[in-house]
């Protein structure tokens, strides 16, 4: 059985690092036996300046430092940020500007999935899937096609 | 794909096929990460690094105050920032 490729936004790394009972933990847990996690340098970089900004004085040990370590070993697939011309040329597939380099590099990397919470309106929605063919799901509902048939 | 059947003892413990220990590198003795999917029970060997990263996470927010919703809005703002810095006009 191949390994599935899935493609995180930083919601579910967040999320994941964050909530050790969430579902987007479950998909860490589970990374090294049974996906390869996609990581674009954008969705890397914005979680470690959030991580940073907002946890820096409270976190017992060198937060840079242990994130840097961890995401290292976890994330086996690193996409590069996209250039200027990619990104003007992925405009027209995502209403919310600030998604589009984050949907041209998951274009670039032709991930299975790419998992995040943000499903609404103007974001990674259904439209944004229909004019790149990237499959879109957040971590529940990616738990749930892995689920076996009853 | 490989099944197999474990028996669970009356206080529900299972057993881990030696071989299978070593293949998936369980350690006895050691903690196992279970992952539910449905009415299905996933075993991970314990990832000590992840682990310990997302509980000194937990407590620096919770000694900051900081919800995860907070965390992800600023992973947004971040994201605005660096866009504005790679893509945003000359």
């Amino acid at each position: 059985m191949s390994r599935l490729r899935v493609f995180l936004d930083s919601c579910v790394l967040m999320e994941g690092l964050a909530c050790p009972w969430s579902n987007s933990h479950g998909l860490l847990i589970l990374a090294r036996s049974l996906f390869t996690i996609v990581l674009d340098e954008i969705v890397q970089e914005e979680t470690e300046r959030a991580l940073h900004r907002k946890l820096q004085t409270g976190y017992r040990g060198d937060l840079l430092a242990d994130y840097r370590g961890l995401m290292q070993r976890l994330v086996v697939e690193r996409v590069p940020h996209v250039s200027r011309k990619e990104f003007e040329q992925a405009r027209p597939w995502i209403r919310h500007q600030n998604d589009v380099p984050v949907l041209a590099a998951a274009v670039q990397a032709k991930p299975d999935w790419l998992l995040t919470a943000n499903t609404s309106d103007g974001h990674f929605d259904a439209s944004a899937s229909d004019r790149t063919g990237i499959r879109t799901a957040t971590p529940k509902e990616f738990l749930a096609l892995l689920r076996p048939s009853p | 794909m490989v099944t197999m059947v474990l028996n669970m003892t009356p206080n529900g413990e299972l057993t881990i096929p030696l071989e299978l220990q070593k293949e998936l590198g369980f350690v006895p003795g050691h903690q196992v990460s279970a992952v539910r999917i449905g009415q299905t029970l996933v075993l991970a060997p314990h990832d000590e690094e992840l682990e310990s990263f997302s509980q000194r996470v937990e407590a620096a927010m919770k000694a900051a105050a900081v919800s995860l919703q907070e965390l992800q809005d600023q992973a947004l703002v971040e994201r605005a920032e660096i866009v504005q810095e790679r893509y945003g006009p000359k």
